[in-house]
């Protein structure tokens, strides 16, 4: 019975403190084209191919006028959007590669959160390499 | 060499098939010899994948570009070592890391229980196969480490080589040790179930595995950390991750389990609960695989989209699925001989530290899976933000803290009012006493959560160090002997219990680097020409200068920086960059300067023609805690696990000392 209770009670406690918690984090995924669809001050998490990267982009990062790049459409180079970033900057960061990045939309351009920018890494750990990576290219 | 790679893992496949046909018709009419057949079977499996993971590692240190996974992860120009570690570098060269630790695993257990447990036995061993039998299936006609290229390149692509240094060289095998350690109690618990043999034996015989599978997969996750903060750059070492996450949450329900089995030992208690926490431990290890496999979440380790995720989520399913429904078949054997006298009793607080840190598993696997499921749900992919993590885990770590030190003090059954102030009273005082302590002399209150936080390391340390006082009082004042030899006497007397304390004392070294370094860290970015300075939480900093370097490998560019308190040097700093011409990619290379009260962290984002060096500072206080805490726990738990001289003894003479001598 007391076993019951206790186990009651945390499941009520956890449930309301996952509830509260989960309110103020939702982050929705958004590729460039979908940003449109996205309501204004939302937090979006951004995925897209990098445009053109900066040789530079580390130390533009870290001005005070920060790192400004085009996040592309993964298979649609016209669709692409503006995003301004400041933070740490990953190193396999370049051009061509797919990027996350969490922040939200100001006046047309993706104002990222700081230290938000992951690059995912297709070459190296997929069960096809060869036919996933955009290094060949440039190799 | 392909060949001969292939055909091993394939009759590696067979032994594995054979050892559970076998093992599983030894049970009728106790064929032992049989049962004997199939262990040899065992053995023969982990020779067999053995070997062909030492032909992959000849492979790779004699530079096979013919194999495909040599020439994509490894190149002649790498040093010896890494092309060793490169063999966990792929998919398929992982998977082959498992099975091997899978199949020796399998086969050291069937050694050390060749002589006890012959009901269990014949089980553990078909469930052990069964699993190492998956990995064999996928590694012979899904994913293969031979694979062979048409035309052999005359050079490899390389390592990635943010993977080129020690802690890629520990962490995966280290983790896999955990995960992979983790289908042993698995096994028995099944056998348990299948046998109707639901007594406490089985758990004597698992609770070593489970300690030193916890012990590797807490090493494993915390070297992962210290990976990501000395080389991804971004000053920190937890960021809430998918492929984290997988490895925590078993951690998590891991160490449940360990608590929660000393309540079915002392009182018959918890029983299910316990089957159900073993079960959802080994899922979860399979869940974390899948995780990292299938590309079905985004991650920073993101290791794209693999075709394995429908397989590995069906084996999911199944040993979920088929562990369920046999535990609900054999409920009412499981029914407990006691129930909850009090809700403050020593099992009480078991349950309510078995509650918090599933709950914690819980909230982190519904986080971890939520894109997954608005996706199905709402046709649109939302992910919960870092804030949710650190939302729950802040309040439910508090409570799980003090905990450890509460639990070790409050008796068996229930516990009165008197007794209760009597084990309390000077640790709560000390507690209470260290509040206008730490907010006068330190920063600690400065941050109400990590004022908590302290505070409460402060009377956990009291709680568990009383424990030992106590303790090595008695043992000195009966014994006639000194003091330190009483203390020694004490542990080795009852390493479950005391190398547990220890590993309590790490936890609050843990939490103590934890409150540190999240609410107290400052990062500031400069731009500093040779000669110029800048201010950071109290240091200035100077930048003293340039270096650059070239070699035909790559060209480097090192900032000296001056760190100066109070117009004394504390520290030089050199961050670089550096850029590899093979990979096209630069590579950032922190400057560390660690010490007890905090680290500087210098990053250097680059450096123009002018002599500008951009440079990213952070002070992040208490961080060597985390490290300091990880080797505390894990000598706490070494002596926690570690046989005693006594225990070897029995355990040759009666098969079920064992248990008792455990407790």
């Amino acid at each position: 019975m007391r076993f019951s209770i206790a186990l009651a009670l945390a499941a009520v406690l956890g449930g309301w403190l996952i509830w509260t918690s989960i309110g103020g984090s939702l982050e929705t995924y958004a590729s460039p084209a979908q940003l449109s669809t996205v309501a204004p001050g939302e937090t979006i998490r951004l995925n897209g191919l990098v445009s053109e990267a900066p040789a530079d982009a580390a130390e533009r990062a870290q001005s005070a006028e920060g790192l400004t790049f085009w996040v592309q459409e993964k298979f649609d180079a016209s669709k692409k959007v503006k995003v301004l970033y400041r933070g740490s900057v990953p190193d396999a960061f370049r051009t061509r590669r797919e990027v996350v990045i969490t922040g939200k939309l100001e006046n047309g351009a993706f104002v990222a959160k700081r230290n938000s920018l992951v690059t995912l890494c297709p070459s190296k750990f997929s069960d096809q390499p060869a036919a996933a990576s955009p290094e060949k290219d440039t190799n | 060499m392909s060949l001969l790679g292939r055909a091993l893992l394939l009759l590696a496949l067979l032994a594995a098939a054979y050892a559970v046909g076998a093992a599983l018709l030894s049970r009728q009419g106790g064929r032992r010899s049989l049962q004997r057949s199939a262990e040899r079977a065992v053995y023969a499996v982990c020779a067999l994948v053995s070997a062909s993971a030492l032909l992959m590692i000849g492979a790779l240190v004699t530079d096979d570009f013919k194999l495909r996974h040599v020439a994509e992860y490894s190149s002649s120009t790498l040093a010896l070592k890494f092309k060793i570690s490169a063999l966990w570098a792929s998919q398929a060269g992982s998977l082959l890391l498992w099975a091997w630790i899978m199949s020796c695993y399998a086969a050291l257990a069937v050694w050390l229980n060749r002589r006890r447990s012959r009901e269990l036995m014949p089980v553990v061993t078909a469930v052990l196969m069964v699993i190492a039998g998956f990995f064999l299936v996928m590694l012979s006609f899904l994913s293969s480490p031979f694979e062979t290229l048409a035309v052999a390149p005359a050079e490899g692509r390389g390592l990635n080589p943010l993977l080129q240094n020690e802690y890629m060289m520990a962490h995966p095998p280290l983790l896999y040790l955990g995960y992979v350690g983790l289908a042993i109690p698995f096994a028995f618990a099944i056998a348990a179930l299948v046998t109707r043999r639901l007594d406490t034996q089985w758990i004597g015989y698992i609770r070593r595995w489970t300690v030193v599978s916890w012990l590797f997969l807490g090493v494993g996750i915390l070297l992962g950390s210290r990976w990501a903060y000395h080389e991804l750059g971004w000053g920190g070492y937890w960021a809430w991750d998918p492929v984290e996450n997988a490895a925590f949450m078993p951690w998590l329900v891991a160490t449940a389990f360990l608590h929660s089995v000393m309540v079915q030992e002392r009182r018959g208690m918890l029983k299910v609960w316990n089957m159900v926490l073993v079960i959802l431990t080994f899922i979860l290890a399979l869940f974390g695989t899948f995780l990292t496999r299938s590309g079905i979440v985004a991650s920073v380790h993101a290791f794209g989209e693999s075709t394995l995720g429908p397989f590995f989520l069906g084996f999911i399913l199944v040993a979920l699925g088929g562990s369920l429904a046999l535990l609900f078949t054999r409920l009412p054997e499981l029914r407990s001989r006691h129930s909850l006298e009090s809700y403050i009793s020593r099992e009480a607080i078991f349950l309510y530290n078995n509650l918090l840190l599933v709950g914690l598993a819980f909230a982190v696997f519904w986080g971890t899976i939520f894109p997954v499921i608005t996706e199905a749900v709402q046709g649109e992919k939302i992910t919960v933000g870092v804030g949710f993590y650190n939302q729950v885990a802040m309040p439910i770590g508090i409570a799980l803290l003090i905990l450890t030190g509460v639990g070790p003090l409050i008796p068996w059954r229930k516990a009165s009012g008197r007794q209760l102030l009597r084990r309390f009273a000077v640790s709560a005082g000390i507690a209470v006493a260290s509040i206008p302590v730490l907010a006068l002399l330190t920063d600690a209150w400065d941050n109400v959560w990590a004022g908590v936080v302290f505070t409460s390391a402060v009377f956990v340390t009291a709680c568990v160090t009383g424990e030992f006082l106590r303790g090595t009082r008695v043992r000195h004042a009966l014994g006639g002997v000194s003091w330190p030899g009483a203390l020694v006497q004490l542990v080795q007397r009852n390493r479950r219990r005391y190398g547990g304390y220890i590993v309590h004392l790490g936890v609050v070294i843990l939490f103590i680097g934890l409150a540190g370094s999240n609410a107290f860290t400052t990062e500031r970015d400069f731009a500093l020409k040779k000669g110029e300075r800048g201010e950071v939480a109290g240091y200035t900093i100077v930048n003293e200068g340039f270096t650059r370097t070239r070699t035909d490998h790559k060209g480097s560019v090192t900032v000296q920086l001056g760190v100066f308190e109070d117009g004394e040097r504390v520290a030089t700093l050199r961050p670089a960059r550096d850029f590899y011409f093979a990979d096209q990619q630069p590579s950032t290379e922190v400057a560390l300067d660690s010490g007890p009260s905090r680290d500087l962290y210098a990053v250097l984002g680059g450096l123009d023609e002018q002599g500008l060096a951009r440079v990213s500072i952070f002070v992040n206080p208490l961080v060597m805690w985390l490290w300091i805490a990880g080797v505390v726990i894990f000598a706490g738990g070494l002596v926690a696990a570690w046989p005693g001289p006594r225990v070897r003894r029995q355990e040759q003479e009666s098969p079920s000392a064992l248990t008792g001598v455990a407790r």
